[in-house]
């Protein structure tokens, strides 16, 4: 037996080019459909432990998915604010706890997410270093955002300007790194938390004093010494205030934690007037729709793959008949030098499977890469909703 | 051996057909790896617990301390007063530590109004944080120049504020103990009978000290001015709006702040309350004014003795002494209902 495997090895060492291709194809062939359903599985399944771990969230009238999204998971387009009156809104109502998220804002990849402190029990996060955030100017990182920004503890994390363009914009805030979070594998670990005082400053409706250098005659100085950035320091805090109403002042969205189902039901009716410019939703009934409407377009991809699996399995019996009129003279010097048809017949065999076992080896190595890189697999769902 | 084996060595071949057998199998387990995915607890926001069962209660100011500890008693609550007692504790600025502890409590009792403008600045725990002057929202004084600072090339200056002195209305106060009540009563509904009790013992207290107040500054007929803006609640039961100097009591007043009062009074007589004693050379140019001054305890900080009522009734009888002066002053103007 191992000459015959000794010579299909060696036939197909010696035409690699044509075998690696055969290896791909098949690769390719079991390799879509498993890491298609992988992908899909491990990102619905992210994306349904989130929702489902979120009773209810309160937003403005809009868009439900992109409420959802932007409060769960930091990605999406930023919906309409909702004034952070709705917050005592639903305290007040005696059926939930009100946990404000603001979510507008960006440094650099990470989105800033402005919230109180309960934000932190409710999703179980811990700090693995330093505190939770206590002061204006605090910020607390996600542990995949401490290691992309290199951010440590006792160091500085800047916000990003709205817009390269707005030259009368505020300006950006740097934040103080007070804690670096334990990873939790959810989009916590990307995200940069403030207190929610916090992100209305990078809003410019708080700003402390600074004391630009005074020139002569009363009139201010522009030296390089003048920051183009806001910072909040233990000199500098105590100057902060915020000018107008803090229950005007907006919010993303407000995550609803009910007492228990009643409550939760209860409070569903306080919103149900259609004159109330708040809405409150489901985040597991809105991306049950939506991974509905992935899932439908899996099954059709699934038939085209299918398709295509067939049309490639015919292509490749094709070759090989193909291959083996070209190897008549082979075959016969094969037979010339002792080689039974048996023999012969079983060095080709054993050939087909070196290339299906080649291929389902690659496929394999293509599938575990797929299992290591599965993260992105919610983002992808996620920028499909 | 044959000609071939000799010049291709068979474990060459034997381990490249090893490790694609191996890889093979491996592909049919791995469709059904399930993938370890972390997700969090799903913890709903409560209070860490303390050793101690009975909820640890912080407030920012001496007045709240007194009602929680009225209503709530050594039995049933931790009481927590953080600022120290030589600060004034709306000025007061935790560490970031003191305020990590803040976070812990089981209840954070602010005063509202402003006061204790470092709950502004500092992340405290919303669900278990309540203002005791919410419901206030009409009855809320802003003043237009409240805070007066300097800064920046264009110097002194001021701003709009809230006055934050809300307790020192009796009325007020007993509607802020009220609330504390409220707030006592969602963490220990076992114990809500006691809480009502204790709080009724509180309301009279209060009630009676209204009464007193209105007997006194109900009768007294005259311009009031406050060298801060802090005792605007307490006189607009009688609605009495003081106007504010903006006076330091130790400090000498400049001259530019007296002309300023004289223009102001332009003749007539007032009396002028302080929060703190001002210098004799002040006190005694403002008699020369015709201007009485008063010094009225706002109660913000523990007293050395006596308690908050204790504290009140110092006032009260402060008040009283003015009125008695003012005894030529005749009419009176009707309390607030």
């Amino acid at each position: 037996m191992s000459d015959v495997l000794y010579l299909a090895w060696r036939y197909l060492a010696y035409h690699r080019f044509k075998a690696g291709l055969l290896v791909a194809a098949i690769a390719l062939v079991l390799y879509l459909p498993i890491g298609l359903n992988l992908l899909l599985q491990r990102g619905s399944r992210q994306l349904t432990a989130r929702a489902a771990s979120t009773d209810l969230i309160v937003g403005a009238k809009g868009s439900g998915l992109e409420l959802v999204l932007r409060s769960l998971y930091f990605q999406s387009d930023v919906p309409a604010d909702l004034p952070f009156s709705a917050v005592r809104r639903v305290a007040s109502s005696g059926f939930a706890d009100a946990i404000p998220i603001h979510a507008k804002y960006r440094a650099g990849q990470h989105p800033i997410v402005g919230t109180s402190i309960e934000y932190f029990s409710f999703r179980a996060l811990r700090p693995s270093s330093g505190r939770l955030p206590a002061q204006l100017g605090d910020c607390v990182l996600g542990a995949r955002a401490a290691g992309r920004t290199e951010a440590r503890v006792g160091g500085q994390v800047m916000s990003s300007p709205e817009s390269v363009f707005d030259i009368t914009g505020v300006y950006p805030l740097e934040m103080n790194v007070v804690g670096i979070l334990e990873p939790t594998g959810t989009p916590d670990d990307d995200a940069v938390f403030v207190d929610v005082k916090t992100a209305w400053v990078i809003a410019g409706l708080g700003h402390g004093h600074e004391e630009p250098a005074a020139g002569e005659g009363g009139s201010v100085q522009a030296s390089p010494a003048l920051k183009n950035y806001t910072e909040i320091n233990d000199e500098n805090r105590s100057t902060f205030h915020f000018h107008g109403e803090q229950d005007k002042f907006p919010i993303t969205s407000i995550i609803a934690v009910p007492r228990d189902d009643r409550s939760a039901a209860l409070l569903e009716g306080r919103f149900l007037d259609p004159a109330d410019s708040l809405q409150i939703v489901r985040p597991d009934e809105v991306l049950a729709d939506l991974l509905g409407t992935v899932l439908t377009i899996r099954r059709y991809v699934m038939i085209g793959i299918g398709l295509l699996a067939i049309a490639t399995l015919a292509l490749m019996v094709l070759v090989f008949l193909l291959s083996m009129q070209i190897r008549r003279q082979e075959i016969e010097t094969l037979a010339n030098i002792g080689g039974s048809a048996s023999r012969i017949r079983a060095v080709l065999l054993a050939e087909i499977i070196g290339v299906l076992m080649a291929g389902a080896a690659v496929a394999t190595l293509a599938t575990l890469a797929t299992v290591w890189i599965a993260g992105p697999a919610e983002r992808l769902l996620i920028a499909f909703g | 051996m044959n000609a071939l084996d000799r010049v291709y060595p068979r474990h060459q071949f034997w381990i490249a057909a090893s490790i694609s057998l191996a890889a093979s199998f491996t592909a049919l387990f791995t469709t059904g790896c399930k993938p370890s995915t972390t997700n969090p607890v799903n913890d709903v926001a409560n209070a860490p617990t303390s050793p101690d069962t009975r909820p640890v209660v912080v407030v920012v100011n001496y007045p709240l301390e007194y009602f929680a500890q009225r209503i709530g008693g050594g039995d049933l609550i931790q009481m927590t007063f953080p600022a120290p007692e030589n600060q004034d504790p709306a000025y007061w600025e935790p560490s970031s530590s003191q305020i990590a502890e803040i976070q812990s409590a089981d209840l954070v009792l602010l005063n509202g109004a402003d006061y204790a403008k470092w709950t502004l600045r500092s992340t405290l725990p919303w669900s278990r944080t309540v203002v005791t002057s919410e419901d206030m929202a009409e009855e809320l004084i802003q003043i237009p120049d409240a805070i007066v600072h300097s800064h920046g090339p264009e110097g002194e200056h001021s701003h709009a504020g809230l006055v934050s002195e809300t307790w020192l209305d009796p009325d007020l106060a007993v509607r802020q103990a009220r609330v504390v009540c409220d707030a006592l009563c969602g963490r220990l509904p076992a114990h809500k009978a006691a809480l009502e009790a204790r709080f009724l013992g509180l309301e009279r207290d209060l009630k009676t000290l209204a009464e007193e107040l209105d007997k006194i500054l109900g009768q007294t007929e005259v311009r009031w001015l406050s060298a801060k803006p802090r005792f605007h609640y307490l006189l607009a039961r009688y609605d009495i709006n003081p106007e504010v100097l903006h006076w330091e009591a130790v400090e000498s007043i400049k001259s530019s702040q007296w002309e300023s009062l004289a223009s102001r009074l332009a003749g007539e007589s007032a009396v002028l309350i302080w929060s703190e004693p001002p210098l004799d050379a002040t006190r005694k140019r403002l008699l020369e004014e015709g201007v009485q001054s008063v010094v009225l305890d706002i109660a913000a900080s523990r007293p050395r003795e006596g308690d908050f009522l204790s504290v009140m009734r110092g006032n009260l009888q402060s008040l009283h002494a003015i009125h008695e002066e003012l005894a030529d002053h005749p009419g009176s103007v009707q309390p607030r209902k």
